[in-house]
C-alpha cells in the first residue's frame, strides 16, 4: 500500500525547448489504478519512466508514502514496470523469466521455483514452465509478464499500454485479470495509454495531459460528464460545440435561449456542450431546449443510428450541425432531407469556458 | 511559470565516478587506437632519428618525393592496387546482389548447403586454397597476371558480399516490386527505380568490405601475381623488410588512404539500423 | 547463419502449390542467381582446395608424379619444426582472439551509452576497420620495436641505457608484436559488430531487468550478454580463423625460428627443391583442417553453454 506523489515534476530533454513533462503535481492514491491519458507524445510515458527511475527528473520530487525517492536507483524502488511490447527475456524460459526478479535478490532456487508456480496459476498459465517467449500467444506473452512484475511484490506496478497489443477479444480477458490481480494486493497500479477506453474500463483516476501538462484528474465519469475544457471533450468524443452567452442559467446561442443548471462557470462567452447520444430527436412535449433541423445524413451502426442535423441559426449566425446518436430503429424515421425537432435537456447540457 | 522551492527540487547530475570512468575509457581507446600512426607519420618525415632521439635529428621529404616522384614505382603499385581493388568490388556486387536475393527472399530445398559453401571461405585461410590452384593458373595463363589475381581475390571477398545481401533482402519486402509492376513500371524500372534503392546501403557496406579486403590483400596477389603484378602491400612489405623506415612509413600512409576516405563516405551507414552489418552479427 | 543460429527471413505470403512448369521456372531462375556466387565457391575455392589436398598426397604431373601416397604428412609429422609452428599459431590465435573479444565487448559498452564526443570516439573505432594488417603491423613495429618509439620514450624517463634493455616485444619468442597487431585490429572488427548487435537489442530488456531489480553486473551478465553472444560468437569466429591462416603479419614481425603455421607452409612452397611442394601442401591443409575442427569444437561448446 503506497501512495505515489508527483510534485511539479518537469523533464527537458537535452536539445529540446518545451518540457516532455511540465509541472506535473498528482496524487496517485494507494491501492487503487490510476491512468496517465494522452495521444503519443504528450509525455505520459516519461513521466512512467521518471516514477520507474529510468528517466532522471530535470525539476520536481516524486514521493512514495511521503518519501522521496528521487535519488533511489531503479533496481532499488520496488517499482516495477511491465512494458507494452512485453520485452520478455527471448532466451530464457517462461519460468526464468517469472523467477527473475527473485534470482536478482538472491533468493534459493527452491523457493523460486515454488513461488514461480504459484504466479503461474494467479495469471492462469499453469504448466506452461518451459516454453520459451517466441512459442506464447500474445495474451500469455503479456500474462507472463504480469507474473514476472508481481512476483516481486513491487510497492507499485507501472504498466506501459498495457491492452493496445491486444486483440478486441482478448482485450476484456486482460482487462479482467489485471483488475483482480490488482485487487487481491491492493496494490498501488500507474499506467500509461492513449486510448480512452482502455483508461475509462481500467482505471479509477485518470490523469489526462497534453503536451506535457495535465488538463484533468479524476473518475473516468468526470471527462464524460463535466470536461474542464473544449480539448478534454473531444479527447472523449464530444462533438457538439455550440459557442454562446452565459447570463445566469440561461444561454444566448445561435439554437436560441438554452436552459442549463451547469453553474460551474461565471457570466460571459462560453461553449455549450451535449454529447450526441444526449440529444433527443423527434420526440414532441418540451417547450424549452427546443430546435428545428434538417437531418443532412444518417448512418446505421447497428445497435444503433447516427445523424447529422444542421439547424439554421438566428441572428445572421452560420449554420450549425449537430450530431445525434439515437435509437437503430429511428434510422427509416427520419430520413435525410426531413425536418426533425431536437430536444436538449438541461439537465445534460456542459458548459466548458471558450478558447481565446 | 512557478519555479519550484528548492527544498522539494531534487535535480539528479550524473555520478561524478561515472563519468571520469568513462573518460578514461573513452580515452584509452582512442589512444591505443591511434598510437600506432604517430611513429609512422614521424618516421615519413625523418632524414636522420637514431635512437635514443624522440623525434628525427633531421627531417626530409625523401620519402614523400619517393612516393609521388620520379620514380613510378610507387605510383605504378598505387594504380595495380586500385584497379584490383575496384574490379574485384564490381564483380563481387554483381555477384552478390542476386546470390543475396536468392538467399535472402527463397526458401529452397538445399539453402543450409548453399548457404555453408558460400560462407566456408570465411572460415578457411585462404593459404590452401592458393598454392592448389596455383598450378592451374600457370597453366591457364592467369598467373602472374592481373585477371589472374583479381578472380582469386574474388574468394575471400564474396561470402562477405553475398553475406550483407542476403541480410538485406531478408529485411525486404519484395511486394514493393509487385507494385510497381502493377503500376506499370517494366523489369529493369523496377530494379533501377524500387530495387536498387532498397538495397543501397547494403550496397555500399558490402562494397566496402569487398574493397577493403581486395586492398589489403597480401597472401593471394604474392603467390599467384608471382611478383609480376606488385601491389602496394607487396612493396610495403619489401620496404618494411629491408629496414627503410621512411619510406616504408610513406608507404603506408598512402596504403591507409583510400580506404579511409572510403570509410569517411560510408561510415553513416555503419550502424546497427543498417541490416546489413547486423547480418555479419549473424553469421 | 553458418551455424544453424536463428535468423529471420522475410516468407514470402502464402506459399500456394504451384502448378509444376512455374516450380521448374523457378527453380531454374534461383540457379542463375546463385550462379556465378557458387562458381567462385566451387572452381576456385573447393577447387584450389581439392588441389590442395592432391598435391599434399604426392600428385604433381608437371615434374612427373601421379601417385599417391601420404608421404609428405608422414615426413611432417616427423619433424619438431611442425609441432614448434603449430603451438605458436595455437598460442597466436588463441590469445589475440580472448584479448580482443573481451576487450571489443568492453568498448562496444562504453561507445553504446550516449556521452559528448560519442560520434568522435566511434569514428576512430570505424577508422581502424579499413587500415590493412600490414600498416598495424608497421605501425607496432616502429612502436614496440627496442629501437622503437616507446624505447626511446623509456630512455628518455631514464628506464633503460640502451636499447637492448627493452623488453623484446616483437621478433620475440612469445609473438608478442603479432598478438598485439592482432588485437589493435580485431578489437575494433569485433567492437564494430557487437556495437550494431547492441544498438539494435536496445536498452528496453535492460530497463524491464532493471525495474524487476537487477543492478548493473546482473543487467550485463543476465540480459545484455546472452542477447548479444551470437554476434560475439560469430565475430569472434571469423577472428580466430583470420588469426591462424593469416601470413603478412607473422612473417614481418615474427621470429625465423620456429615461425607461425601459414609462414612454414610458404616458406616451403617457395623451397628451390621441388619435393617440398607436397609438405608446403600438407601444412596448409593441416591448418584448413585444423581451423575448421576447432571452430566446430567452439560453436558446439558455446551453444551447451548457452543453454
Amino acid at each position: 500500500m503506497t501512495q505515489v506523489d508527483l510534485q511539479k515534476l518537469t523533464k527537458i530533454y537535452p536539445g529540446s525547448d518545451s518540457p516532455a513533462v511540465h509541472a506535473l503535481s498528482l496524487t496517485m492514491p494507494s491501492g487503487r489504478i490510476t491512468a496517465l491519458l494522452g495521444p503519443s507524445g504528450c509525455g505520459k510515458t516519461t513521466a512512467l519512466k521518471m516514477i520507474a527511475g529510468l528517466i532522471t527528473p530535470s525539476e520536481g520530487n516524486i514521493l512514495f508514502d511521503g518519501d522521496s525517492i528521487v535519488g533511489v536507483p531503479t533496481e532499488k524502488r520496488e517499482v516495477v514496470m511491465a512494458f507494452q511490447n512485453h520485452l520478455l527475456f527471448p532466451h530464457m524460459s517462461v519460468s526464468q523469466n517469472v523467477g527473475f526478479g527473485l534470482k536478482m535478490r538472491g533468493l534459493d532456487r527452491h523457493t523460486i521455483q515454488r513461488r514461480v508456480s504459484e504466479m503461474l496459476d494467479l495469471v492462469r498459465l499453469p504448466g506452461l514452465d518451459d516454453r520459451r517467449p517466441h512459442q506464447l500467444s500474445g495474451g500469455q506473452q503479456q500474462r507472463v509478464a504480469l507474473a514476472r512484475a508481481l512476483i516481486v511484490e513491487p510497492r507499485v506496478l507501472l504498466l506501459d499500454e498495457p491492452l493496445s497489443n491486444l486483440d478486441a477479444h482478448l482485450r476484456g480477458e486482460m482487462r479482467e485479470l489485471i483488475h483482480d490481480v490488482q485487487q487481491q494486493f491492493k496494490l498501488t497500479t500507474i499506467f500509461v495509454t492513449h486510448d480512452q477506453e482502455e483508461a475509462v474500463v481500467l482505471a479509477d483516476q485518470i490523469a489526462l495531459l497534453f503536451e506535457g501538462q495535465l488538463h484533468q484528474y479524476g473518475p473516468p465519469q468526470a471527462f464524460y460528464e463535466r470536461p474542464l475544457n473544449e480539448r478534454v471533450a473531444r479527447f472523449f468524443g464530444g462533438i457538439n460545440f455550440i459557442p454562446g452567452y452565459k447570463r445566469g442559467s440561461v444561454i444566448e446561442t445561435g439554437l436560441g435561449q438554452l436552459q442549463c443548471y451547469s453553474a460551474a462557470l461565471s457570466d460571459g462567452a462560453v461553449v455549450v456542450t451535449i454529447r450526441p447520444e444526449n440529444v433527443a430527436i423527434g420526440r414532441n412535449g418540451s417547450e424549452i431546449n427546443v430546435a428545428h433541423g434538417r437531418v443532412e445524413s444518417s448512418t446505421y451502426l447497428g445497435t444503433h443510428a447516427r445523424f447529422k442535423v444542421s439547424v439554421q441559426a438566428g441572428n445572421g449566425h452560420p449554420p450549425l450541425v449537430l450530431e445525434v446518436v439515437a435509437d437503430a430503429s429511428s434510422i427509416h424515421l427520419y430520413p435525410v432531407g426531413q425536418t426533425v425537432k431536437l430536444y436538449l435537456p438541461p439537465e445534460k447540457i456542459w458548459l466548458v469556458p471558450a478558447e481565446d | 511559470m512557478q519555479k519550484v522551492a528548492p527544498s522539494q527540487s531534487i535535480s539528479i547530475k550524473p555520478r561524478w565516478g561515472n563519468s571520469v570512468g568513462r573518460w578514461l575509457a573513452v580515452g584509452a581507446i582512442v589512444v591505443g587506437l591511434l598510437l600506432p600512426f604517430l611513429p609512422l607519420l614521424i618516421w615519413s618525415f625523418s632524414h636522420r632519428w637514431y635512437f635514443p632521439a624522440v623525434a628525427p635529428t633531421e627531417w626530409s621529404l625523401r620519402a614523400w618525393r619517393y612516393v609521388f616522384g620520379d620514380n613510378t614505382q610507387a605510383l605504378q603499385a598505387l594504380g595495380y592496387s586500385f584497379v584490383i581493388a575496384s574490379a574485384t568490388t564490381l564483380l563481387s556486387i554483381a555477384i552478390g546482389i542476386p546470390a543475396g536475393r536468392a538467399l535472402g527472399l527463397h526458401e529452397f530445398r538445399g539453402k543450409a548447403l548453399v548457404r555453408f559453401l558460400i560462407l566456408a571461405p570465411t572460415i578457411v585461410p585462404p593459404l590452401a586454397v592458393a598454392m592448389g590452384i596455383h598450378i592451374v593458373f600457370i597453366r591457364y595463363g592467369l598467373a602472374n597476371s592481373l585477371p589472374g589475381v583479381v578472380l582469386v581475390h574474388l574468394i575471400p571477398v564474396t561470402p562477405y558480399m553475398v553475406l550483407v545481401m542476403a541480410s538485406v533482402f531478408a529485411n525486404y519486402n519484395p511486394q514493393y516490386e509487385e507494385q510497381a509492376r502493377t503500376l506499370g513500371a517494366r523489369p529493369w524500372q523496377v530494379f533501377w527505380y524500387v530495387t536498387l534503392p532498397a538495397i543501397f546501403p547494403g550496397i555500399i557496406v558490402g562494397g566496402l568490405f569487398a574493397f577493403i579486403i581486395s586492398w589489403s590483400e597480401y597472401l593471394l596477389t604474392l603467390l599467384i601475381g608471382g611478383g609480376q603484378v606488385i601491389t602496394l602491400p607487396l612493396l610495403l612489405f619489401s620496404f618494411a623488410n629491408s629496414g627503410d623506415n621512411a619510406i616504408t612509413a610513406a608507404l603506408s600512409i598512402v596504403f591507409i588512404g583510400p580506404a579511409v576516405l572510403f570509410l569517411i563516405l560510408t561510415s553513416r551507414y555503419l550502424t546497427g539500423r543498417n541490416a546489413a552489418i547486423g547480418g555479419i552479427g549473424r553469421l | 547463419m553458418l551455424f544453424g543460429q536463428d535468423i529471420q527471413v522475410a516468407k514470402l505470403p502464402a506459399n500456394k502449390p504451384k502448378p509444376q512448369s512455374h516450380r521448374w521456372r523457378e527453380r531454374f531462375q534461383l540457379i542463375l542467381m546463385l550462379g556465378p556466387a557458387l562458381s567462385v565457391i566451387i572452381f576456385l575455392f573447393l577447387g584450389g582446395l581439392g588441389l590442395a589436398v592432391m598435391q599434399s598426397l604426392g600428385y604433381l604431373p608437371f615434374i612427373g608424379q601421379t601417385e599417391l601416397s601420404l608421404d609428405a604428412y608422414r615426413s611432417l609429422l616427423s619433424r619438431g619444426e611442425f609441432y614448434r609452428s603449430l603451438l605458436l599459431s595455437l598460442w597466436i590465435s588463441f590469445v589475440s582472439t580472448g584479448g580482443a573479444t573481451v576487450l571489443a565487448v568492453g568498448a562496444a559498452l562504453v561507445l553504446r551509452q550516449p556521452f559528448r564526443g560519442r560520434r568522435w570516439a566511434t569514428f576512430v573505432f570505424q577508422l581502424n576497420l579499413p587500415i590493412p594488417h600490414l600498416v598495424g603491423a608497421v605501425g607496432i613495429l616502429f612502436l614496440f620495436s627496442q629501437s622503437g618509439f616507446l624505447a626511446r620514450l623509456a630512455y628518455l624517463g631514464q628506464l633503460i641505457d640502451n636499447p637492448g634493455d627493452f623488453p623484446a616485444l616483437v621478433f620475440d619468442r612469445y609473438a608478442i608484436g603479432i598478438i598485439l597487431e592482432y588485437v589493435w585490429k580485431s578489437t575494433c572488427f569485433i567492437g564494430i559488430i557487437v556495437l550494431a548487435v547492441m544498438q539494435s537489442v536496445g536498452e528496453d530488456y535492460e530497463q524491464a531487468a532493471q525495474t524487476l531489480g537487477a543492478n548493473r553486473w546482473q543487467r550485463f551478465r543476465y540480459v545484455l550478454l546472452p542477447l548479444i553472444m551470437p554476434g560475439i560468437l560469430s565475430a569472434s569466429i571469423l577472428v580466430f580463423a583470420f588469426t591462424f591462416g593469416a601470413f603478412e603479419v607473422p612473417l614481418l614481425l615474427g621470429q625465423r625460428y620456429p615461425s607461425a603455421l601459414p609462414v612454414l607452409a610458404y616458406r616451403y612452397y617457395t623451397d628451390v627443391d621441388l619435393n617440398f611442394r607436397p609438405e608446403a601442401m600438407a601444412v596448409s591443409v593441416v591448418i584448413s583442417v585444423l581451423v575448421t575442427v576447432l571452430i566446430g569444437v567452439y560453436v558446439r561448446l558455446s551453444r551447451r553453454l548457452g543453454d
